[in-house]
């Protein structure tokens, strides 16, 4: 089991689930979708997609999220912080949506 | 391994809440029928006002009988809105110019807000344990600090679908100094101590103002 904190801009953190992410999709910038090996569907998987309050992501932080998410699974009490370059964290509204995304 | 968290919820409205959508009777002796409509019908539904310092969102329709008097017949409050406080008053307002009132001024209809006006929890139970070891998050809905409810989901599916995911959510009462958002902090929060730590059972520690009134299970 893996977990991570991520900053929110409200205040605080949300914390979600990593458990079984086997991709980090940057390519549709704020929104960063963590894939898991869950079906839901013939074509379609558990998908985490968190949106972040930036326009654009770093280079380093897709690759960041992923050795985050290895970093949760292997330590399974533990809770770390993620955070995009310079401390960005989750928009305050339709931060994080779980639910079915393409494989 | 199964792991819980402790939800403390509400069986009463103490204080304010959502009106309960139903009909008044313009007899009540809570309820100032106002005067001097000139048709017969049910109005448009119009906005609430009143009722207190955050009360928000209700919306009621007035119906009159017929002429000559025109009295109130019918008062219905159709939308929920949130925060109506026992005690206050709430006005509802048909403006001048409509099927029921030209009357050539906005005619009122007052009403005291009483417990029995609101829409009082089903619920029973003063705590809920909710199974954590299969949820992943919860979903941030639009205009989360103004969210009246919100969903954790699970990695489980429904069964009856397997395209849909099992999600439990919060319905919860909101007052000043605090948001929707800080809620759903505070969910985010004790899933993360009970995930952190076996066989543990935290519990939600609701934010100043939040009341949670309804724990469901989607179907």
């Amino acid at each position: 089991m893996g977990i991570l904190k991520i900053p929110y801009n409200d205040g605080g953190f949300l914390t979600i689930d990593v458990d079984g992410v086997y991709e980090v999709d940057t390519s549709s910038a704020p929104d960063m979708v963590l894939k898991t090996d869950r079906h839901m569907g013939s074509t379609d998987v558990i998908g985490i997609t968190l949106k972040f309050d930036l326009s654009s992501f770093n280079d380093a932080d897709g690759p960041g999220m992923e050795a985050a998410v290895l970093k949760a699974s292997q330590e399974p009490a533990s809770c770390h912080v993620f955070e995009c370059a310079g401390g960005i964290g989750l928009v305050q509204d339709e931060s994080i949506d779980i639910g079915a995304v393409t494989i | 391994m199964s792991n819980y968290i402790n939800v403390p919820m509400v069986t009463s409205f103490g204080n304010d809440g959502p009106l309960k959508v139903q009909a008044i009777d313009p007899a009540d002796p809570n309820v100032t029928v106002g005067t001097g409509f000139n048709g017969t019908g049910t109005s448009a539904a119009v906005d609430i006002t009143g009722g207190g310092s955050s009360a928000s969102g209700g919306k009621a329709t007035i119906t009159t009988g017929a002429g000559p008097g025109f009295a109130v017949t019918g008062i219905n409050i159709t939308v929920a809105g949130s925060n109506y406080e026992i005690g206050q008053t709430i006005t509802i307002t048909i403006p001048n110019g409509v099927a029921i009132n030209s009357s050539g001024a906005a005619i009122d209809t007052e009403i005291e807000v009483t417990a029995a006006m609101l829409d009082q929890p089903t619920n029973t139970a003063d705590v809920i344990s909710l199974p954590v070891d299969d949820l992943i998050g919860i979903s941030v809905p639009a205009s989360a600090d103004a969210a009246t409810t919100f969903s954790v989901v699970s990695r489980k599916d429904e069964g009856s679908s397997p395209t849909v995911l099992s999600t439990w959510t919060f319905t919860i009462e909101i007052d000043a100094p605090s948001t929707g958002a800080d809620a759903m902090v505070a969910v985010s929060e004790a899933i993360r101590k009970a995930k952190q730590a076996e066989n543990s059972q935290p519990t939600v520690e609701w934010p100043a103002g939040v009341e949670c009134y309804a724990l469901t299970l989607d179907t």
